[in-house]
């Protein structure tokens, strides 16, 4: 069903509560779960600065988290993409095209790139966007029995 | 402890159709029961109702139609062994399926990233409400090729007559 299942990190706690979600959905062998993160640039006169001040710590962050899930034994691996901001949805997209993604998932309410939108501008594009199903993961679950 | 439901939002379209079937295979995955909900609204797709003859009770044909609709979407699921119910309600699709996924405590909500509406129209309109108000995990499936082909061809046949 979903083999493939990539989980898109921009490193914030968002999109951590996910992982468990794509861990869930890439159990067994032969399933593969890749985390992606893109690296938005600003473009204009701020041009050159990644949107995220802290990229360094997000990708060394992701870095030990792939190696968390491969310790696990999880097929995990980590793809970096870097794109004038706000491209993160179609590097996205993109990669889920390269690699046959079966399924997308991502937290909702991170630490986009466009401030102001409840939901996340990434999850709102790549909504209308993806080639394969995206589950979107709120950043508590309201769960009524708990 | 029973295991909580998936929550399977359809509007009988093919893409609906495509969600309906991951649902199940999540289902069976999980072990967790299937709800199969219909929400309509009068002069909503697909039960917008010309004004042609009279119709005695639009009430009871629109939800007539969302229960034929839900019962179709649930039979793939109950041949598959899941343990499914279906339910139909009245209203905005979004706020509806919000609270039914409430009402059931679902672990998980299902749709179709659009319905009968093709990418180009108002689309996503309603999983994009779902996503944004659902405190919970929802899975958003687009239509296939496929699927894009068979919601052309539908509009096409209402356009005809």
């Amino acid at each position: 069903m979903f083999e493939t299942v990539i989980w898109a990190s921009d490193g914030s706690e968002t999109a951590d509560r996910a992982l468990p979600y794509a861990k869930a959905l890439a159990e067994g062998p032969g399933r593969r779960l890749v985390a992606f993160h893109c690296d938005e640039i600003l473009i204009g006169r701020s041009g050159g600065w990644p949107v995220l001040a802290d990229e360094d710590e997000v990708l060394a962050k992701l870095r030990q988290q792939v190696e968390e899930l491969r310790s696990e034994g999880i097929d995990a691996a980590l793809e970096v993409a870097t794109s004038p901001a706000p491209g993160a949805a179609h590097e996205l997209v993109r990669l889920a095209g390269e690699i046959g993604a079966d399924a997308i998932v991502v937290g909702t309410r991170g630490r986009s790139s466009v401030s102001g939108l409840l939901l996340g501008s990434l999850t709102h594009r790549l909504l209308h966007v993806a080639p394969c199903p995206v589950l979107a993961v709120p950043p508590r679950d309201g769960a009524t029995a708990e | 402890m029973t295991t909580r439901p998936i929550l399977l939002a359809t509007d009988g379209s093919p893409t609906a159709d495509g969600a309906g079937a991951k649902a199940i295979e999540l289902a069976k995955a999980l072990g967790a029961p299937l709800v199969v909900a219909t929400v309509w609204q009068v002069a909503y797709e697909p039960f917008a109702i010309g004004f042609g003859p009279v119709i005695p009770d639009l009430d009871q044909v629109g939800h007539d139609q969302a229960g034929a609709i839900a019962a179709q979407a649930a039979k793939p699921a109950r041949e598959a062994g899941v343990e499914t119910e279906t339910v139909v309600r009245r209203g905005m699709p979004a706020q509806e399926i919000c609270a039914l996924a409430d009402a059931f405590d679902a672990q998980l909500i299902v749709l179709g990233s659009h319905g009968w509406g093709l990418r180009r129209m108002v689309f996503g309109s309603v999983s994009t409400s779902v996503v944004h108000h659902a405190r919970r995990p929802v899975l958003v499936v687009p239509p296939s090729r496929v699927d894009e082909q068979a919601e052309r061809a539908s509009l096409r046949d209402a356009a005809r007559v």
